[in-house]
């Protein structure tokens, strides 16, 4: 009968002290008459025993099942919430940092490809960061026996629904054009502040940008980004998106201001470079008229799009909420 | 997943485990010990895992629907379950809820 004592006492080892007691002396009794029911005439053989075991079933799954908490982690009250903040977290964050880490690698004067293989392995390392934290979060709420409604995670707007393709508002293609242009826009910015070209001596874009001005640049594309990954998902210019984007553009438009009026763009190393080349044909007055030319027609664009996309998207708001 | 056989594997799991509160109140309107209520259990038809049914006697006792006492005039002392006050009580609306199901459900197939 040891092999009985060995399968209760690793039945209730882990058991807190008051249950346990009771637990194995139940447990003893009932493999006990389990057993002689078993061996049909007699003693119960070892074999008897075993049998009995086995049917039992391993002792930290009985132990297990003697316990008190669920035998999960996220249940079904809470997993569908769940499911799909990880779902929109992991879609939207990764692509962000990847980026980010990308312009970084590049400005730190890292070439290419190890630039992209650093920016790839950032973003899996950001989505195993999201999976554990996100889930763990999640372990915890089940636990608490929180009701999702109380959240509004039951909450949606019926206008937030994404529009049949027929319908929508937001073309695909444009959707996909317009987050090529913020991405290629990242890559040139970076590229033009720290890439040399071959033959020049310095970058055409001043380096001493990254001290602030890249970086907002960045944050504003990151902005953008997100923007327009609503837009593609909800597919029409609902009044949020329509006022997000506005001040997107707004601010867009004080910041490409600030910095063309403010802030010396062209390197002037490169300047300097083109200068000696050229052998003092280019005069600094020249140089510099060209320069305020440039800015104003860069300015004048940058409003004229940013006024164009902020109107379009209130106007289509606008006919959304009639239609 | 979608062979017949684990189709209705499944589905009569189901059955049992909706059920199988009921029947092991039904069967401890007579005190019983744990043993002497599986056999009893499987005798009616309704065979239950040991592993299940003890874990789920102490639950219920926990929830006071069952109370126990410890026998110790045997050789080997044993536990006896039987109805608590409240159990009495979850018994008898559980037996309404079972037959008005029985009836609802009968009156629905023969249509």
């Amino acid at each position: 009968m040891e092999l009985i004592d060995r399968y209760v006492y690793a039945v209730t080892r882990h058991m807190p002290k008051g249950q346990r007691q009771d637990v194995a002396e139940e447990l003893q009794t009932t493999i006990q008459d389990m057993a002689a029911s078993h061996a049909k005439s007699g003693k119960p053989s070892k074999e008897d025993i075993e049998a009995i075991l086995k049917q039992m079933g391993r002792p930290e799954t009985l132990a297990l099942k003697y316990g008190q908490g669920p035998m999960y982690l996220i249940g079904p009250k809470w997993f569908a919430l769940y499911w799909q903040t990880l779902k929109q977290l992991v879609t939207i964050v990764p692509p962000i940092v990847a980026a980010v880490m990308l312009a970084v690698n590049i400005a730190q004067g890292v070439g290419l490809l190890g630039a992209i293989l650093g920016a790839i392995g950032l973003a899996a390392t950001v989505v195993v960061y999201i999976g554990f934290w996100v889930t763990l979060i999640f372990v915890v709420i089940e636990r608490t026996g929180a009701n999702p409604n109380e959240f509004g995670g039951d909450a949606w707007e019926p206008n937030a629904l994404p529009e049949l393709p027929a319908k929508r508002q937001v073309s695909k293609f444009e959707s996909a054009v317009a987050l090529a242009t913020i991405a290629a826009t990242a890559l040139f910015a970076a590229g033009a502040t720290l890439i040399t070209v071959a033959g020049e001596h310095a970058p055409i874009l001043n380096p001493a940008l990254w001290q602030f001005w890249m970086p907002a640049l960045l944050a504003l594309l990151a902005a953008g980004f997100v923007i327009e990954l609503c837009k593609f998902k909800i597919g029409n210019w609902v009044p949020a998106l329509a006022a997000a984007n506005v001040l997107l553009n707004a601010a867009t438009v004080i910041f490409f201001v600030a910095l063309l009026t403010t802030q010396q763009v062209i390197n002037p190393d490169f300047v300097q470079a083109l200068q000696a080349r050229t052998n003092g044909d280019l005069s600094g007055t020249e140089l510099s008229e060209t320069a305020s030319w440039l800015t104003g027609i860069a300015i004048a664009g940058v409003i004229a799009s940013s006024v164009w996309s902020a109107g379009e998207s209130v106007y289509k708001s606008w006919r959304l909420r009639k239609g | 997943m979608n062979n017949i056989e684990e189709l209705f594997a499944n589905q009569a799991l189901e059955l049992r485990r909706g059920t199988i509160v009921l029947a092991i109140l039904s069967t401890l309107m007579q005190p019983r010990y744990g043993y002497a209520l599986l056999q009893a259990l499987e005798e009616a038809g309704i065979p239950v895992d040991a592993g299940t049914l003890y874990p789920l006697l102490r639950r219920l006792e926990k929830q006071e629907v069952l109370a126990s006492e410890w026998d110790t005039s045997d050789v080997r002392p044993r536990k006896y379950y039987r109805l608590s006050k409240k159990g009495h009580q979850l018994y008898d609306r559980l037996l309404a809820e079972w037959q008005t199901t029985q009836k609802t459900l009968n009156n629905m197939i023969k249509r």
